[in-house]
């Protein structure tokens, strides 16, 4: 499991360069957009649309509503584009977890309970429907309990296999502070679950 | 505080107001921290989901634990390769607009736009601003 400090060293300079990469990449995609080739913004869309699917798929369980938020987030991303200062994916991210947050805000406001029912159920065919196994409608049920941030955290670490350290650096806050709020994510979740599954 | 005269429950009530106060000293328990589980169990588990210890070390703490979050990884990683849907990018293009987004300009480089009333009022205000300098009495 463990790696030798030189093969982890190599394998943090390779992330260092991967990631000055993208920002190259991003920062020249925006100043094309910026210049004037609206059209170059959808090579965004296609960067970074899979991992920012699945933040909002997992903190609100609903395909239509992860899929809305993504596309209102993209185009406020589009009109305040000039405004990207550094990492563009980050940026985006922030834009994203924000909708989600809100969004969480104001069905919490308006279903105080936030039963499965109240879910919009988002798959488009019975087929589908079917396919969602018990296992993955009560995982669904049990995230929807936990606070916002505890969600997003688990959310990140596990369902969009981030770092800790990739976490601190999107959300802005301490690697400490984020294993304690994914741990907590998980005991609750171990108390919601594990005497059916367990 | 009476109560502490009392002869028969004044001892009891001071007890009393003592555990009182030490509470009331004390943090609310919201702003607390918590501990995690202290057990080693729970240090071994949260190490393997960490992907900081092994699994066998997570196993030998807590072998039902480990089962249940197995069976709940293949859940999530099923998550894990979902992707956006495929007509997504195209439907954000359709609903922007079709000019570029404006650059960011310092205030003092945008061009300023005068109306003609915004320019009447400005030669008002500087007409009135030269007759009271002018009509200003001079002490010297």
């Amino acid at each position: 499991m463990n790696l030798p400090s030189t093969k982890l060293g190599a394998v943090n300079t390779t992330v260092q360069a991967a990631q000055a990469d993208q920002l190259e990449v991003d920062q020249q995609i925006i100043a094309r957009v910026l210049g004037g080739k609206r059209e170059d913004f959808a090579l965004l869309i296609t960067r970074y649309s899979d991992p920012l699917y699945r933040h909002a798929l997992g903190m609100t369980g609903s395909p239509d509503v992860a899929e809305d938020i993504l596309q209102t987030s993209f185009i406020k991303a589009y009109h305040h584009l000039a405004e990207v200062r550094g990492r563009f994916d980050a940026w985006v991210f922030r834009i994203v977890a924000n909708g989600c947050k809100d969004w969480l805000k104001n069905i919490r406001r308006t279903h105080l309970s936030y039963d499965e029912d109240d879910q919009p159920s988002g798959y488009a065919t019975p087929e589908e429907e079917l396919d969602r196994t018990e296992l993955r409608t009560d995982l669904d049920r049990a995230l929807a309990t936990l606070a916002p941030s505890l969600r997003e955290a688990f959310v990140m670490k596990h369902v969009e296999g981030r770092s800790y350290e990739e976490m601190a650096d999107l959300l802005g806050t301490t690697v400490g502070a984020l294993k304690m709020r994914v741990h907590r994510a998980r005991e609750a979740l171990q108390v919601l679950l594990e005497e059916k599954y367990a | 505080m009476l109560n502490h005269h009392d002869a028969r429950g004044g001892e009891d009530s001071v007890r009393r107001d003592r555990a009182h106060n030490a509470s009331a000293d004390a943090p609310a328990l919201t702003d607390r921290e918590v501990p995690l589980g202290s057990g080693s169990g729970n240090a071994a588990l949260h190490a393997w989901l960490d992907g900081e210890g092994s699994m066998a070390a997570a196993v030998q703490a807590d072998r039902r634990q480990v089962e249940f979050w197995s069976r709940l990884n293949a859940e999530v990683e099923v998550r894990r390769q979902v992707a956006a849907p495929a007509d997504l990018t195209e439907s954000i293009m359709a609903a922007l607009p079709d000019t570029a987004p404006q650059p960011l300009e310092s205030w003092w480089l945008r061009p300023v736009s005068v109306t003609p009333a915004v320019a009447l009022a400005a030669a008002a205000g500087l007409v009135v601003l030269g007759a009271a300098i002018a009509t200003a009495p001079r002490d010297r």
